[in-house]
Protein backbone atom coordinates (compact mmCIF):
# COMPACT_ATOMS: atom_id res chain seq x y z
CA UNK A 1 0.00 0.00 0.00
CA UNK A 2 1.53 3.17 -1.08
CA UNK A 3 0.71 6.18 1.37
CA UNK A 4 1.80 8.95 -1.55
CA UNK A 5 5.27 9.39 -0.63
CA UNK A 6 6.72 7.33 -3.32
CA UNK A 7 9.50 5.94 -0.53
CA UNK A 8 9.93 2.11 -2.07
CA UNK A 9 11.41 0.75 0.46
CA UNK A 10 8.37 1.57 2.70
CA UNK A 11 5.83 0.27 0.34
CA UNK A 12 7.41 -3.35 -0.36
CA UNK A 13 7.46 -3.69 3.32
CA UNK A 14 3.87 -5.93 4.35
CA UNK A 15 3.93 -4.32 8.25
CA UNK A 16 5.43 -1.16 6.76
CA UNK A 17 2.12 -0.80 4.80
CA UNK A 18 -0.13 -1.94 7.92
CA UNK A 19 0.98 0.60 10.09
CA UNK A 20 1.04 3.19 7.33
CA UNK A 21 -2.69 2.25 6.99
CA UNK A 22 -3.20 2.16 10.92
CA UNK A 23 -1.28 5.67 10.93
CA UNK A 24 -3.03 7.28 8.14
CA UNK A 25 -5.97 6.49 9.49
CA UNK A 26 -5.78 6.59 13.05
CA UNK A 27 -3.28 9.55 14.08
CA UNK A 28 -5.58 12.20 14.40
CA UNK A 29 -8.17 10.52 16.73
CA UNK A 30 -5.41 9.01 18.73
CA UNK A 31 -3.75 12.53 18.68
CA UNK A 32 -6.84 14.48 20.07
CA UNK A 33 -7.60 11.76 22.21
CA UNK A 34 -4.31 12.15 23.86
CA UNK A 35 -4.74 16.28 23.48
CA UNK A 36 -7.97 16.21 25.61
CA UNK A 37 -6.50 14.61 28.32
CA UNK A 38 -2.92 15.55 28.93
CA UNK A 39 -0.79 19.04 28.80
CA UNK A 40 0.05 20.33 25.24
CA UNK A 41 3.56 19.80 26.16
CA UNK A 42 2.82 15.80 26.67
CA UNK A 43 0.76 15.15 23.52
CA UNK A 44 3.57 14.38 20.91
CA UNK A 45 5.44 11.64 23.04
CA UNK A 46 2.14 10.05 24.35
CA UNK A 47 1.13 10.09 20.72
CA UNK A 48 4.57 8.59 19.85
CA UNK A 49 4.07 5.91 22.41
CA UNK A 50 1.10 4.75 21.40
CA UNK A 51 2.51 4.08 17.41
CA UNK A 52 5.82 3.11 19.06
CA UNK A 53 3.32 0.16 20.73
CA UNK A 54 1.36 -0.88 17.89
CA UNK A 55 4.09 -0.86 15.40
CA UNK A 56 6.09 -3.52 17.98
CA UNK A 57 2.34 -5.33 18.25
CA UNK A 58 1.34 -5.18 15.24
CA UNK A 59 -0.04 -8.74 14.89
CA UNK A 60 -2.19 -7.66 18.57
CA UNK A 61 -4.07 -4.88 16.17
CA UNK A 62 -7.11 -5.78 15.20
CA UNK A 63 -9.07 -4.86 11.71
CA UNK A 64 -11.30 -2.25 10.75
CA UNK A 65 -12.70 -0.05 13.42
CA UNK A 66 -11.69 -2.23 16.39
CA UNK A 67 -7.90 -1.15 15.46
CA UNK A 68 -9.05 2.48 16.85
CA UNK A 69 -10.71 0.60 20.38
CA UNK A 70 -7.07 -1.11 20.48
CA UNK A 71 -5.49 2.11 20.24
CA UNK A 72 -7.63 4.22 22.15
CA UNK A 73 -7.20 1.55 24.91
CA UNK A 74 -3.12 1.98 24.66
CA UNK A 75 -3.86 5.72 24.65
CA UNK A 76 -5.74 5.27 27.79
CA UNK A 77 -2.75 3.30 29.45
CA UNK A 78 -0.19 5.38 28.54
CA UNK A 79 -2.15 9.02 29.32
CA UNK A 80 -2.07 6.77 33.03
CA UNK A 81 1.70 6.50 32.41
CA UNK A 82 2.23 9.92 31.52
CA UNK A 83 0.56 11.44 34.64
CA UNK A 84 2.45 9.09 37.11
CA UNK A 85 5.75 10.36 35.94
CA UNK A 86 6.31 13.13 38.03
CA UNK A 87 9.38 13.61 37.06
CA UNK A 88 9.37 13.94 33.34
CA UNK A 89 10.81 16.61 31.39
CA UNK A 90 7.86 19.11 30.63
CA UNK A 91 7.39 22.26 29.00
CA UNK A 92 6.56 25.30 31.31
CA UNK A 93 6.49 27.46 28.27
CA UNK A 94 4.15 25.52 26.54
CA UNK A 95 1.88 24.73 29.16
CA UNK A 96 1.42 28.26 30.20
CA UNK A 97 1.15 29.49 26.51
CA UNK A 98 -1.56 27.07 25.57
CA UNK A 99 -3.28 28.19 28.92
CA UNK A 100 -3.46 31.32 27.47
CA UNK A 101 -5.17 30.38 24.08
CA UNK A 102 -8.75 31.47 23.67
CA UNK A 103 -10.85 29.71 21.26
CA UNK A 104 -11.75 31.28 18.18
CA UNK A 105 -15.46 32.90 17.62
CA UNK A 106 -16.94 35.96 17.90
CA UNK A 107 -16.37 38.02 21.08
CA UNK A 108 -19.53 37.75 22.49
CA UNK A 109 -20.06 34.12 21.48
CA UNK A 110 -16.39 33.25 22.92
CA UNK A 111 -17.02 35.11 26.10
CA UNK A 112 -20.13 32.85 26.75
CA UNK A 113 -19.05 29.83 26.08
CA UNK A 114 -15.43 30.30 27.69
CA UNK A 115 -17.52 30.55 31.06
CA UNK A 116 -19.71 27.67 29.96
CA UNK A 117 -16.44 25.50 29.40
CA UNK A 118 -14.57 26.76 32.47
CA UNK A 119 -18.05 25.82 34.08
CA UNK A 120 -18.41 22.24 32.70
CA UNK A 121 -14.71 21.45 32.89
CA UNK A 122 -14.90 22.21 35.82
CA UNK A 123 -17.64 19.88 37.10
CA UNK A 124 -16.46 17.21 34.96
CA UNK A 125 -13.17 17.87 36.86
CA UNK A 126 -14.61 17.23 40.17
CA UNK A 127 -16.07 13.76 39.23
CA UNK A 128 -14.33 10.29 40.05
CA UNK A 129 -11.84 9.77 37.45
CA UNK A 130 -13.55 6.80 36.24
CA UNK A 131 -16.78 8.90 35.57
CA UNK A 132 -15.22 11.68 33.47
CA UNK A 133 -13.25 8.86 31.72
CA UNK A 134 -16.98 7.79 30.36
CA UNK A 135 -18.13 11.07 29.45
CA UNK A 136 -14.86 12.16 27.60
CA UNK A 137 -15.27 8.64 25.66
CA UNK A 138 -18.89 9.16 25.13
CA UNK A 139 -19.05 13.42 24.52
CA UNK A 140 -16.05 13.35 22.95
CA UNK A 141 -14.08 10.40 20.99
CA UNK A 142 -18.24 9.83 20.39
CA UNK A 143 -17.61 6.12 20.99
CA UNK A 144 -21.03 3.89 21.31
CA UNK A 145 -20.62 2.05 25.38
CA UNK A 146 -19.99 -1.04 23.43
CA UNK A 147 -16.68 0.56 22.64
CA UNK A 148 -16.28 2.71 26.04
CA UNK A 149 -16.39 -0.75 27.92
CA UNK A 150 -13.91 -2.04 25.22
CA UNK A 151 -11.49 1.09 25.67
CA UNK A 152 -11.85 0.64 29.72
CA UNK A 153 -12.30 -3.12 29.97
CA UNK A 154 -15.16 -2.85 31.61
CA UNK A 155 -18.60 -4.68 30.49
CA UNK A 156 -20.87 -2.93 28.39
CA UNK A 157 -24.00 -2.80 31.23
CA UNK A 158 -21.36 -1.47 33.65
CA UNK A 159 -20.40 1.34 30.69
CA UNK A 160 -23.93 2.05 30.52
CA UNK A 161 -24.58 2.22 33.87
CA UNK A 162 -21.87 4.62 34.73
CA UNK A 163 -22.40 6.94 31.54
CA UNK A 164 -25.98 7.83 32.94
CA UNK A 165 -24.77 7.93 36.39
CA UNK A 166 -21.50 10.09 35.08
CA UNK A 167 -24.20 12.34 33.06
CA UNK A 168 -26.47 13.34 36.07
CA UNK A 169 -23.48 13.44 38.22
CA UNK A 170 -21.84 15.93 35.77
CA UNK A 171 -25.24 17.99 35.31
CA UNK A 172 -25.61 18.07 39.26
CA UNK A 173 -22.03 19.53 39.84
CA UNK A 174 -22.39 22.59 37.22
CA UNK A 175 -25.58 23.48 38.10
CA UNK A 176 -23.96 23.83 41.67
CA UNK A 177 -20.94 25.66 40.66
CA UNK A 178 -23.39 27.54 37.95
CA UNK A 179 -25.34 28.50 41.43
CA UNK A 180 -21.92 29.69 43.74
CA UNK A 181 -21.42 32.80 40.76
CA UNK A 182 -22.57 35.84 42.22
CA UNK A 183 -24.73 37.79 40.63
CA UNK A 184 -22.92 40.69 41.86
CA UNK A 185 -19.45 38.91 40.67
CA UNK A 186 -17.01 40.44 38.78
CA UNK A 187 -17.71 38.40 35.00
CA UNK A 188 -15.59 36.25 33.64
CA UNK A 189 -13.28 38.24 31.65
CA UNK A 190 -14.56 39.52 28.07
CA UNK A 191 -18.36 39.59 28.88
CA UNK A 192 -20.73 38.83 30.84
CA UNK A 193 -22.86 36.03 31.33
CA UNK B 1 -32.55 25.01 34.88
CA UNK B 2 -30.15 24.06 32.27
CA UNK B 3 -30.82 20.27 32.06
CA UNK B 4 -28.89 16.95 32.37
CA UNK B 5 -28.85 17.10 28.14
CA UNK B 6 -27.61 20.40 28.14
CA UNK B 7 -24.86 20.35 30.23
CA UNK B 8 -23.82 17.22 28.45
CA UNK B 9 -24.03 19.21 25.25
CA UNK B 10 -21.89 22.12 26.95
CA UNK B 11 -19.26 19.28 28.00
CA UNK B 12 -18.93 18.32 24.53
CA UNK B 13 -18.89 21.55 23.01
CA UNK B 14 -16.02 22.28 25.77
CA UNK B 15 -13.63 19.40 23.79
CA UNK B 16 -9.98 20.80 23.91
CA UNK B 17 -8.92 19.21 20.53
CA UNK B 18 -11.72 21.24 19.19
CA UNK B 19 -10.62 24.07 20.33
CA UNK B 20 -7.21 23.40 19.23
CA UNK B 21 -5.65 23.97 15.37
CA UNK B 22 -5.84 20.28 13.65
CA UNK B 23 -2.62 18.38 14.28
CA UNK B 24 0.15 18.72 11.81
CA UNK B 25 -0.32 15.49 9.46
CA UNK B 26 2.88 13.73 9.12
CA UNK B 27 4.36 11.37 6.36
CA UNK B 28 3.80 8.29 7.43
CA UNK B 29 6.81 6.73 6.28
CA UNK B 30 8.59 9.64 8.15
CA UNK B 31 7.10 8.34 11.34
CA UNK B 32 7.76 4.90 11.17
CA UNK B 33 11.03 5.68 10.72
CA UNK B 34 11.17 7.99 13.81
CA UNK B 35 9.19 5.02 15.64
CA UNK B 36 11.96 2.34 14.40
CA UNK B 37 14.50 4.97 15.80
CA UNK B 38 12.67 5.29 18.65
CA UNK B 39 12.55 1.66 19.19
CA UNK B 40 16.35 1.82 18.97
CA UNK B 41 16.48 3.65 21.94
CA UNK B 42 17.31 7.23 20.20
CA UNK B 43 14.71 9.18 21.45
CA UNK B 44 16.14 12.13 20.08
CA UNK B 45 14.76 11.65 16.87
CA UNK B 46 11.26 11.87 17.50
CA UNK B 47 11.12 15.37 18.47
CA UNK B 48 12.22 16.13 14.93
CA UNK B 49 9.31 15.16 13.31
CA UNK B 50 7.78 17.78 11.17
CA UNK B 51 4.96 18.41 9.09
CA UNK B 52 3.93 16.64 5.91
CA UNK B 53 6.88 16.03 3.68
CA UNK B 54 6.53 13.98 0.45
CA UNK B 55 9.86 12.14 -0.78
CA UNK B 56 12.28 9.94 0.82
CA UNK B 57 13.61 11.18 4.20
CA UNK B 58 16.43 13.47 2.99
CA UNK B 59 19.68 13.29 4.44
CA UNK B 60 19.54 17.15 6.35
CA UNK B 61 16.82 15.32 8.63
CA UNK B 62 19.58 12.83 10.17
CA UNK B 63 21.54 16.40 10.45
CA UNK B 64 19.30 17.60 12.02
CA UNK B 65 18.84 14.58 14.33
CA UNK B 66 22.28 14.47 14.47
CA UNK B 67 22.70 18.15 15.81
CA UNK B 68 19.26 17.58 18.40
CA UNK B 69 21.87 14.37 19.60
CA UNK B 70 24.85 17.20 20.19
CA UNK B 71 22.51 19.50 21.98
CA UNK B 72 20.77 17.14 24.45
CA UNK B 73 24.67 15.97 25.23
CA UNK B 74 25.16 19.85 25.63
CA UNK B 75 22.72 20.29 27.28
CA UNK B 76 23.47 17.56 29.72
CA UNK B 77 26.80 18.74 29.92
CA UNK B 78 25.62 22.01 30.86
CA UNK B 79 23.42 20.99 33.47
CA UNK B 80 26.04 18.84 35.44
CA UNK B 81 28.68 22.04 34.86
CA UNK B 82 26.08 24.45 36.81
CA UNK B 83 25.02 22.20 39.17
CA UNK B 84 28.87 21.88 40.14
CA UNK B 85 29.07 25.67 40.11
CA UNK B 86 27.75 27.95 42.43
CA UNK B 87 25.67 31.18 41.63
CA UNK B 88 29.15 33.74 42.40
CA UNK B 89 30.91 31.03 39.58
CA UNK B 90 32.86 28.96 42.42
CA UNK B 91 33.22 25.81 41.94
CA UNK B 92 30.94 23.25 44.65
CA UNK B 93 33.15 21.12 46.95
CA UNK B 94 34.16 17.63 45.38
CA UNK B 95 31.67 15.15 46.20
CA UNK B 96 33.49 11.58 47.72
CA UNK B 97 35.93 10.32 45.27
CA UNK B 98 33.73 7.23 43.89
CA UNK B 99 34.52 7.00 40.24
CA UNK B 100 30.90 6.90 38.49
CA UNK B 101 32.68 5.50 35.41
CA UNK B 102 32.55 1.62 37.50
CA UNK B 103 28.81 2.36 38.11
CA UNK B 104 26.56 0.45 35.88
CA UNK B 105 23.16 2.40 35.21
CA UNK B 106 20.89 0.33 37.80
CA UNK B 107 23.89 0.99 40.07
CA UNK B 108 23.59 4.83 39.53
CA UNK B 109 19.63 4.60 39.48
CA UNK B 110 18.94 2.64 42.36
CA UNK B 111 22.42 3.08 44.74
CA UNK B 112 22.64 -0.74 44.72
CA UNK B 113 26.06 -0.57 45.56
CA UNK B 114 27.68 1.82 48.46
CA UNK B 115 27.51 2.00 51.63
CA UNK B 116 25.30 0.13 54.24
CA UNK B 117 21.67 0.86 53.61
CA UNK B 118 20.37 4.43 55.49
CA UNK B 119 18.57 3.83 59.05
CA UNK B 120 16.08 4.14 60.60
CA UNK B 121 14.43 2.61 57.75
CA UNK B 122 11.00 4.53 58.35
CA UNK B 123 10.99 7.78 58.75
CA UNK B 124 7.71 10.77 58.74
CA UNK B 125 7.67 12.99 55.71
CA UNK B 126 7.99 16.69 56.84
CA UNK B 127 8.32 18.28 53.58
CA UNK B 128 8.71 17.06 49.52
CA UNK B 129 8.85 18.90 46.06
CA UNK B 130 9.34 17.15 42.56
CA UNK B 131 9.73 19.76 39.95
CA UNK B 132 10.64 20.04 36.31
CA UNK B 133 11.76 23.62 35.96
CA UNK B 134 13.25 25.73 33.63
CA UNK B 135 16.45 27.76 34.65
CA UNK B 136 18.79 29.28 33.05
CA UNK B 137 22.34 27.62 32.89
CA UNK B 138 24.76 30.50 31.51
CA UNK B 139 23.23 31.95 28.55
CA UNK B 140 21.01 29.49 27.82
CA UNK B 141 18.04 28.12 28.88
CA UNK B 142 17.19 24.38 30.37
CA UNK B 143 14.78 21.98 31.98
CA UNK B 144 16.14 20.83 35.22
CA UNK B 145 13.91 17.90 37.09
CA UNK B 146 14.41 17.04 40.44
CA UNK B 147 12.75 15.92 43.59
CA UNK B 148 13.51 16.20 47.66
CA UNK B 149 12.07 14.75 50.52
CA UNK B 150 13.01 16.54 53.90
CA UNK B 151 12.16 13.76 57.00
CA UNK B 152 11.55 14.79 60.27
CA UNK B 153 14.82 12.90 61.67
CA UNK B 154 16.72 15.29 59.46
CA UNK B 155 17.23 13.02 56.44
CA UNK B 156 17.23 15.33 53.22
CA UNK B 157 17.03 12.54 50.61
CA UNK B 158 16.96 14.31 46.99
CA UNK B 159 17.34 12.60 43.10
CA UNK B 160 17.86 14.72 40.08
CA UNK B 161 20.87 16.44 38.38
CA UNK B 162 22.39 17.50 41.61
CA UNK B 163 23.01 14.27 43.56
CA UNK B 164 24.22 12.61 40.69
CA UNK B 165 27.55 15.00 40.53
CA UNK B 166 28.03 15.18 43.96
CA UNK B 167 27.80 11.41 44.55
CA UNK B 168 30.15 9.84 42.48
CA UNK B 169 27.52 9.40 39.98
CA UNK B 170 25.14 7.79 42.55
CA UNK B 171 21.24 9.31 41.63
CA UNK B 172 19.99 9.27 45.14
CA UNK B 173 21.80 11.56 47.81
CA UNK B 174 21.31 11.57 51.40
CA UNK B 175 22.21 14.79 53.93
CA UNK B 176 20.93 15.22 57.08
CA UNK B 177 19.40 18.16 58.54
CA UNK B 178 19.34 19.95 62.54
CA UNK B 179 15.93 20.14 64.03
CA UNK B 180 16.21 23.66 63.42
CA UNK B 181 17.20 22.95 59.91
CA UNK B 182 13.88 21.05 59.25
CA UNK B 183 11.44 23.63 60.50
CA UNK B 184 13.60 26.14 58.25
CA UNK B 185 12.76 24.13 55.40
CA UNK B 186 9.40 23.59 56.12
CA UNK B 187 8.57 26.76 56.52
CA UNK B 188 9.83 27.62 53.18
CA UNK B 189 7.34 25.09 52.02
CA UNK B 190 4.43 26.80 54.17
CA UNK B 191 5.24 30.05 52.72
CA UNK B 192 4.70 29.62 49.40
CA UNK B 193 0.90 29.94 50.10
CA UNK B 194 0.34 26.75 48.03
CA UNK B 195 -2.10 25.48 50.99
CA UNK B 196 -3.75 28.68 51.56
CA UNK B 197 -7.21 27.24 51.27
CA UNK B 198 -7.38 28.87 47.49
CA UNK B 199 -8.49 24.88 46.23
CA UNK B 200 -10.07 21.96 47.24
CA UNK B 201 -7.06 19.49 49.10
CA UNK B 202 -5.90 17.39 47.82
CA UNK B 203 -5.97 18.29 44.29
CA UNK B 204 -5.12 21.91 43.98
CA UNK B 205 -4.04 22.28 40.46
CA UNK B 206 -2.77 25.90 40.69
CA UNK B 207 0.69 24.25 41.74
CA UNK B 208 0.85 21.74 39.00
CA UNK B 209 0.60 24.28 36.40
CA UNK B 210 2.43 26.69 37.80
CA UNK B 211 5.32 24.62 37.77
CA UNK B 212 4.83 21.25 36.89
CA UNK B 213 5.79 20.69 40.37
CA UNK B 214 4.38 18.72 43.15
CA UNK B 215 4.35 19.46 46.53
CA UNK B 216 4.08 18.28 50.34
CA UNK B 217 4.54 19.86 53.59
CA UNK B 218 3.68 18.89 56.74
CA UNK B 219 1.43 21.44 59.03
CA UNK B 220 -0.94 21.23 62.20
CA UNK B 221 -0.26 17.67 62.33
CA UNK B 222 -1.44 16.82 58.36
CA UNK B 223 0.45 15.85 55.56
CA UNK B 224 -0.91 19.04 52.93
CA UNK B 225 -0.46 17.72 48.96
CA UNK B 226 -0.98 19.56 45.95
CA UNK B 227 -1.34 16.41 43.71
CA UNK B 228 -4.05 16.24 40.87
CA UNK B 229 -6.05 13.69 41.26
CA UNK B 230 -7.24 13.32 37.42
CA UNK B 231 -6.56 14.01 34.10
CA UNK B 232 -8.65 17.53 33.91
CA UNK B 233 -7.52 20.37 31.75
CA UNK B 234 -6.34 23.24 34.29
CA UNK B 235 -9.85 25.79 34.98
CA UNK B 236 -7.61 27.45 37.75
CA UNK B 237 -6.04 30.69 36.71
CA UNK B 238 -2.42 30.90 37.48
CA UNK B 239 -1.58 33.47 40.54
CA UNK B 240 1.23 34.97 39.09
CA UNK B 241 2.45 35.74 43.04
CA UNK B 242 1.72 31.71 43.31
CA UNK B 243 4.23 31.47 40.68
CA UNK B 244 7.12 33.88 41.88
CA UNK B 245 7.07 31.76 45.14
CA UNK B 246 7.03 28.75 43.85
CA UNK B 247 9.75 29.56 41.63
CA UNK B 248 11.98 30.91 45.05
CA UNK B 249 11.09 27.07 46.91
CA UNK B 250 12.60 25.64 43.47
CA UNK B 251 15.64 27.74 43.81
CA UNK B 252 15.75 27.07 47.41
CA UNK B 253 15.72 23.55 47.36
CA UNK B 254 17.75 23.14 44.40
CA UNK B 255 20.93 24.12 46.37
CA UNK B 256 19.64 23.65 49.49
CA UNK B 257 23.28 23.36 50.61
CA UNK B 258 23.82 27.08 50.23
CA UNK B 259 19.69 28.10 50.86
CA UNK B 260 20.75 26.96 54.73
CA UNK B 261 23.65 28.36 57.01
CA UNK B 262 26.18 26.14 58.25
CA UNK B 263 24.23 25.78 61.90
CA UNK B 264 21.13 23.92 60.23
CA UNK B 265 23.36 21.23 58.95
CA UNK B 266 24.59 17.73 60.79
CA UNK B 267 25.78 16.59 57.21
CA UNK B 268 25.75 18.72 54.40
CA UNK B 269 27.98 17.10 52.00
CA UNK B 270 25.50 14.40 50.15
CA UNK B 271 26.58 10.39 50.30
CA UNK B 272 24.90 8.13 48.33
CA UNK B 273 21.49 7.21 49.52
CA UNK B 274 20.85 3.44 49.73
CA UNK B 275 17.67 2.10 50.27
CA UNK B 276 17.00 -0.64 52.51
CA UNK B 277 13.90 -1.94 50.33
CA UNK B 278 12.98 -1.47 46.49
CA UNK B 279 9.37 -1.96 45.09
CA UNK B 280 9.60 -4.59 41.91
CA UNK B 281 7.25 -3.28 39.24
CA UNK B 282 6.28 -6.24 36.75
CA UNK B 283 3.44 -4.92 33.86
CA UNK B 284 2.84 -6.05 29.95
CA UNK B 285 3.41 -3.77 27.32
CA UNK B 286 0.21 -2.64 25.38
CA UNK B 287 -2.11 -5.24 26.96
CA UNK B 288 -5.46 -4.71 28.32
CA UNK B 289 -4.79 -5.84 31.47
CA UNK B 290 -1.21 -5.23 32.29
CA UNK B 291 -0.73 -7.72 35.33
CA UNK B 292 0.79 -10.46 33.95
CA UNK B 293 -1.69 -14.10 34.10
CA UNK B 294 1.97 -15.85 34.12
CA UNK B 295 3.51 -14.01 36.52
CA UNK B 296 5.49 -16.49 38.54
CA UNK B 297 6.18 -18.46 35.32
CA UNK B 298 7.80 -15.53 33.61
CA UNK B 299 10.23 -14.86 36.41
CA UNK B 300 10.88 -18.38 36.43
CA UNK B 301 12.46 -17.99 33.20
CA UNK B 302 14.53 -14.97 33.68
CA UNK B 303 15.32 -14.97 38.03
CA UNK B 304 16.28 -18.00 40.14
CA UNK B 305 13.64 -20.26 41.35
CA UNK B 306 14.34 -19.33 45.34
CA UNK B 307 14.34 -15.29 44.47
CA UNK B 308 10.94 -15.56 42.61
CA UNK B 309 9.71 -17.94 45.80
CA UNK B 310 10.73 -14.73 48.18
CA UNK B 311 9.33 -12.27 46.04
CA UNK B 312 5.67 -14.67 46.12
CA UNK B 313 6.15 -14.91 49.68
CA UNK B 314 6.02 -11.25 49.91
CA UNK B 315 2.47 -11.13 48.17
CA UNK B 316 1.95 -9.62 45.21
CA UNK B 317 -0.39 -6.58 44.77
CA UNK B 318 -2.39 -6.68 41.81
CA UNK B 319 -3.53 -3.73 39.32
CA UNK B 320 -4.60 -3.19 36.00
CA UNK B 321 -1.78 -1.22 35.79
CA UNK B 322 0.93 -4.38 36.65
CA UNK B 323 1.89 -6.29 39.75
CA UNK B 324 4.34 -5.02 42.29
CA UNK B 325 6.11 -6.62 45.56
CA UNK B 326 8.46 -4.68 47.56
CA UNK B 327 12.00 -6.86 48.79
CA UNK B 328 14.88 -6.24 50.35
CA UNK B 329 18.39 -4.52 49.08
CA UNK B 330 19.85 -7.73 49.01
CA UNK B 331 16.79 -8.79 46.49
CA UNK B 332 16.67 -5.84 44.75
CA UNK B 333 20.83 -6.48 44.07
CA UNK B 334 20.25 -10.33 42.75
CA UNK B 335 16.93 -9.27 40.77
CA UNK B 336 19.31 -6.81 39.17
CA UNK B 337 22.19 -8.64 38.55
CA UNK B 338 19.94 -11.85 37.41
CA UNK B 339 19.05 -9.00 34.95
CA UNK B 340 22.37 -8.66 33.70
CA UNK B 341 22.41 -11.29 30.50
CA UNK B 342 21.70 -11.83 27.18
CA UNK B 343 17.99 -11.18 25.96
CA UNK B 344 17.35 -8.67 28.52
CA UNK B 345 16.56 -5.04 27.38
CA UNK B 346 18.00 -2.98 29.55
CA UNK B 347 15.22 0.66 29.40
CA UNK B 348 17.09 3.98 29.13
CA UNK B 349 16.23 4.71 32.91
CA UNK B 350 18.98 1.69 33.57
CA UNK B 351 16.10 0.51 36.55
CA UNK B 352 13.79 -1.23 34.03
CA UNK B 353 13.99 -4.31 31.71
CA UNK B 354 12.31 -5.73 29.18
CA UNK B 355 12.40 -9.67 29.83
CA UNK B 356 13.34 -12.11 26.98
CA UNK B 357 11.01 -13.35 24.69
CA UNK B 358 8.13 -11.38 26.14
CA UNK B 359 6.88 -8.22 26.23
CA UNK B 360 6.79 -8.34 30.19
CA UNK B 361 8.72 -5.11 31.42
CA UNK B 362 10.23 -5.31 35.62
CA UNK B 363 11.29 -2.22 37.01
CA UNK B 364 13.45 -1.77 39.97
CA UNK B 365 12.28 1.32 42.05
CA UNK B 366 13.66 2.10 45.59
CA UNK B 367 11.29 2.71 48.57
CA UNK B 368 11.93 5.99 50.70
CA UNK B 369 11.86 6.55 54.40
CA UNK B 370 7.79 7.31 53.83
CA UNK B 371 7.57 3.92 52.23
CA UNK B 372 6.84 5.03 49.14
CA UNK B 373 8.72 5.59 45.59
CA UNK B 374 10.28 8.80 44.79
Amino acid sequence: MSDGSGTASFVDCDDDARFAQLYRGYFRPVHDFCRRRLTSDLVDDAVAEVFATAWRRLDSVPPGHAALIWLYRVAYREVGHQWRGTTRRRRLQTRLSSMARRPAGAAEELAIDGFEHHLVLEAAARLGGRDAEVLRLAAWEELSPIDIAATLDITANAASQRLHRAKRNLAREYRRLEALQSPSATPPEGGVR
Amino acid sequence: VITDDEVMRVFERADPARREPAAAPIDAADYLEAVRARESGTDVIVVDLEPVKHGPPSPRRWLIAAAAAVAVVLFGAGVLVWSATGEDGTSAPAGPATSSTALTAPERALSLTGPPPSSPEPGELVAAISFSHLSEMGSALGWVDGWLNVYADGRVIAGGFLPNQRTGGHELSEQRLTADGVERVRQEFVATGAFDGGGPLPGDSRVLYACQCNIRVRDGGLLLDTATGGFSEPTIAVDPELVRRIDHLVRFVSDLGSSLPATAWMAREARPYVPSKFRVGVWVEGAVNQADPDLSARLRQTLPTPLVDRLDAQGWVHTPWGDSVDVTLADAREVAASLAQPGTVPRSSGAQWRLPGSWTHLSLNPILPDGNPP
